[in-house]
């Protein structure tokens, strides 16, 4: 019996929730559910626990179970700053623009040289259609990213997209080319200059940079999308056989959107 | 350190004029419904098994059915459900008379036009030449031809015509919209039928998000092919949509809009569809169609995606004498303006001229491309709302949302202006089809949008500009009568502008079948060319600005055509 008590005592919350971060890096998720339901057993106010939480339930589809676990984790811990980053997260990809802007703002504040909260402050704002806003943000963001890494190019690719979006093709342009540098794999961003290209007129380089993204691990950007470029530049430069076959490619890869 | 990938899924904000750019007077909408005496709320009857058919309805036309020089105004309505029949009277269609005070007379039962099922669309056109507008009403369950007698009555005609929109084989599909023009330009406007989803309230099946029962995606159910039907000159129609290929692409549609966009002398189809590729119908001149939108480029957005096609225009809007299209979307779609380059290709501007950031946020279904302020530029409106009516419920955004306005800047650029449009432009609604034409003969292109289980808009063009502008009332000869079809180039001391006859635009609903410019500062058009469909060109030289000139074909002008 005391063996028994020593046992359950030498696997306590924090052991489970090791376990189950352990578990949830290795993609073992139902494991970690098991062990971070039996962290939040012993512990119910656990907040890494309960953040892990959040997330594995992010992936089961649950938004409902994660924002409640995200809830109970800021209000037990309004200094965390994953807490609060993980809210807003969800609240903006549940498209709730307005509820996301407090967790990120208190997350930025939090932890101030992070750029995630500011990158997703941007994204909130252009969301919510403030432009002036967003700009000071993604520029913030771009600041504080580290240099030449994968997420200085996401940041980079985003905040062109958006400048694209105003018609800011030459400023857009210049922020691809600087996610090229950050990181020289990132597809999206060769796929976003092809773009910019195209518009400025520069067919040569922008098929030069489409071939590239379909070169590129598929993350984002996908082949049909990239094979739809291509077609249509190919097109411009006159090369009908090789828009020919991109768009045929383009037919047998592509998506459709859900209303 | 946290480690998540950026999702930029949304890109979306309201422009805000550009450097450089000078303050232009405002376009200004004043909402007279209250005091125009129009009653009537659009019912769509809403279910609790969400049938999709309710979040559908609300045409609208503006046409002059008594030659009076007024628009008159008509409504679609919905009918009851499941009977699908219009069961009383607050589920008629509504035909409203321009008294010609700001003040309309509900003339719908004397008028005879009432209707039958489950409206959808609206298409105006003279068919039989006789100088009258007819009205084509497209629905779920009930397609209806109604012929004008020319004595302020209409008689339904569908079942002599041929045109009840029944597929052989297939039985009743369920219409949202229909267009007239001239394919094969004899001088008889044909009928084309846009179809929606193969869909049936007795067998559609409920569906539902995070438990809240909603309106079902229309990728849950299959496409229905569009009906061509060609006018037989004898009140009759033939079904030649096998014939023309027009039955070979099937589709999910939602807006049709007419033009020749390559030139050939043949009027082009574009249908826009709902999560599925647009048709570009080139017309082969031999009484087929091939469709082109995939070579052309207006299939797809520009990302290779497909999206919420909804209402649709196709116009010239950079004045180069090519058509281009327009058609609104849904949120986070954006919606597309595809340019005409001329060669049989399309270029996807949506992006380049600003508009990317200021539609992907919004969902809207009435369009048009209308010069509202008279500078020369054309403008786009689009109505705006979202799908679903528990839309916050579902996807946490709002379901009414107000009409957007954007100002064409003249250099490939638009500018959101619908916060300077007037109060109207604040007010959000569920707004569905928008028609588009000078309602009391100012000058000035007025809107009205309807709102489902809500009074419509009249949207008053208010604009305190002093810009000039001519109105052109157009009549066939040899030609169909309303001129539909007709290519119109105007030269003016600040250069050369190009538009369509045409009664096809937006969603559900048919615009007026005058041709609008705005001059600007110019008080002469020093020289108006028509191309009419069968061929005949006509110029007219040094015509007065400020002015509605009927142009009866190859006749001349009938009045005001030269300088006073």
């Amino acid at each position: 019996m005391i063996w028994l008590l020593a046992l359950q005592l030498a696997v306590g919350p924090a052991q489970h929730y090791e376990k189950a971060k352990e578990d949830f890096a290795q993609q073992r998720l139902s494991e970690a559910v098991s062990e971070v339901d039996a962290a939040l057993h012993e512990s119910p106010y656990m907040v890494p626990a309960l953040i892990l939480k959040a997330r594995l339930a992010t992936f089961a589809h649950r938004p409902d179970v994660a924002k409640s676990c995200l809830i109970t984790a800021i209000t037990v811990d309004p200094t965390s700053e994953e807490g609060q980053f993980y809210l807003g997260l969800l609240y903006y990809v549940q498209n709730d623009f307005k509820l996301a802007l407090s967790p990120l703002q208190a997350a930025q504040t939090l932890s101030p040289k992070s750029p995630l909260p500011v990158f997703y402050l941007a994204m909130t704002q252009e969301a919510l259609g403030d432009e002036i806003k967003a700009q000071d943000l993604y520029q913030r963001a771009e600041d504080l990213s580290p240099h030449k890494s994968p997420q200085s190019a996401e940041i980079l690719v985003a905040y062109g997209r958006f400048l694209l979006s105003l018609g800011r093709t030459e400023d857009s342009i210049e922020k691809d080319r600087r996610a090229i540098e950050a990181d020289p794999k990132s597809r999206d961003a060769h796929y976003e200059l092809a773009k910019g290209l195209d518009y400025e007129g520069d067919f040569n380089n922008a098929a030069r940079e489409g071939e590239r993204a379909l070169t590129l691990p598929d993350l984002d950007t996908t082949d049909a999308q990239i094979h739809f470029l291509l077609a249509k530049l190919y097109r411009k430069l006159n090369e009908p056989d090789l828009a020919k076959a991109h768009l045929e490619k383009f037919q047998a890869a592509h998506q459709t959107t859900d209303k | 350190m946290l480690n998540l990938r950026a999702q930029p899924l949304l890109r979306s904000f309201l422009e805000d004029g550009k450097p450089g750019q000078s303050a232009a007077s405002p376009i200004l909408f004043e909402n007279a419904i209250d005091t125009s005496k129009i009653d009537f709320v659009l019912k769509n009857s809403v279910s609790p098994q969400r049938y999709s058919i309710e979040t559908m309805t609300g045409g609208v036309a503006v046409f002059d059915y008594n030659n009076d020089g007024l628009l008159d105004i008509f409504f679609t309505n919905g009918a009851e459900i499941p009977s699908l029949k219009k069961s009383n009277p607050s589920f008629y269609n509504r035909l409203f008379r321009n008294n010609g005070d700001g003040s309309f007379t509900d003339v719908t039962e004397e008028a005879g036009l009432a209707g039958a099922g489950y409206s959808m669309g609206v298409a105006t056109g003279d068919y039989d030449n006789d100088g009258f507008v007819d009205l084509y009403v497209a629905g779920f369950n009930r397609n209806q031809l109604f012929h004008n007698n020319g004595d302020g009555t209409f008689t339904d005609v569908t079942e002599r015509a041929g045109v009840s929109g029944v597929i052989p084989g297939r039985g009743k599909p369920w219409s949202v919209a229909a267009g007239w023009f001239d394919y094969n330009n004899d001088g008889l406007l044909d009928l084309f039928v846009v179809n929606y989803l193969d869909y049936s309230i007795s067998t559609a099946h409920s569906c539902q998000t995070d438990n809240i029962v909603d309106y079902c995606s229309p990728n849950e159910y299959r496409g229905t092919p569009n009906i061509l039907y060609q006018n037989n000159g004898d009140g009759t129609f033939s079904d030649v949509s096998q014939r023309s290929h027009i039955s070979k692409y099937v589709g999910k549609g939602m807006g049709v809009a007419f033009a020749d966009y390559d030139g050939d002398g043949f009027t082009d189809i574009f249908v826009s569809n709902d999560t599925f590729p647009n048709f570009l119908l080139h017309n082969n001149g031999d009484g087929t169609f091939t469709d082109v939108a995939l070579e052309a480029g207006v299939a797809y957005n520009e990302s290779g995606k497909t999206v919420a096609g909804m209402g649709t225009d196709f116009r010239d809007i950079d004045n180069d004498g090519r058509p281009d299209i327009f058609h609104a979307a849904m949120y986070g779609d954006s919606f597309p303006l595809y340019r005409n380059l001329g060669n049989g290709q399309f270029e996807d501007i949506t992006d380049t001229t600003g508009l990317t950031a200021m539609t992907t946020r919004f969902t809207a279904w009435g369009a048009g491309i209308f010069d509202f302020d008279n500078d020369g530029n054309k403008d786009i409106f689009a109505a705006g709302s979202a799908i679903l009516d528990n839309s916050m419920e579902v996807n946490h955004k709002p379901y009414p949302l107000p009409n957007f306005l954007y100002r064409n800047l003249g250099n490939q650029m638009f500018k959101d202006v619908s916060a300077q449009a007037g109060a109207s432009f604040f007010a959000s609604a569920a707004h569905r089809g928008a028609a588009f034409g000078d309602i009391n003969n100012d000058g000035k292109v007025d809107i009205v949008v309807t709102v489902l289980n809500g009074k419509p808009q009249l949207l008053m063009n208010r604009s305190p500009n002093h810009n000039h502008w001519i109105i052109l009332k157009l009549v066939g000869v040899a030609d169909n009568r309303d001129g539909l079809g007709t290519k119109v180039k105007i030269t003016t001391a600040n250069g050369v502008q190009y538009n369509e006859a045409t009664t096809a635009v937006g969603y559900n609903s048919s615009s007026d079948k005058r041709v609008y410019f705005g001059l600007g500062n110019a008080t002469v058009v020093d020289r108006i060319e028509l191309a009419w469909p069968t061929g005949v060109k006509q110029v007219l030289k040094s015509v007065a600005a400020d002015q509605i000139l009927t142009i009866t074909e190859s006749c001349g002008p009938q009045l005001g055509g030269s300088l006073p």
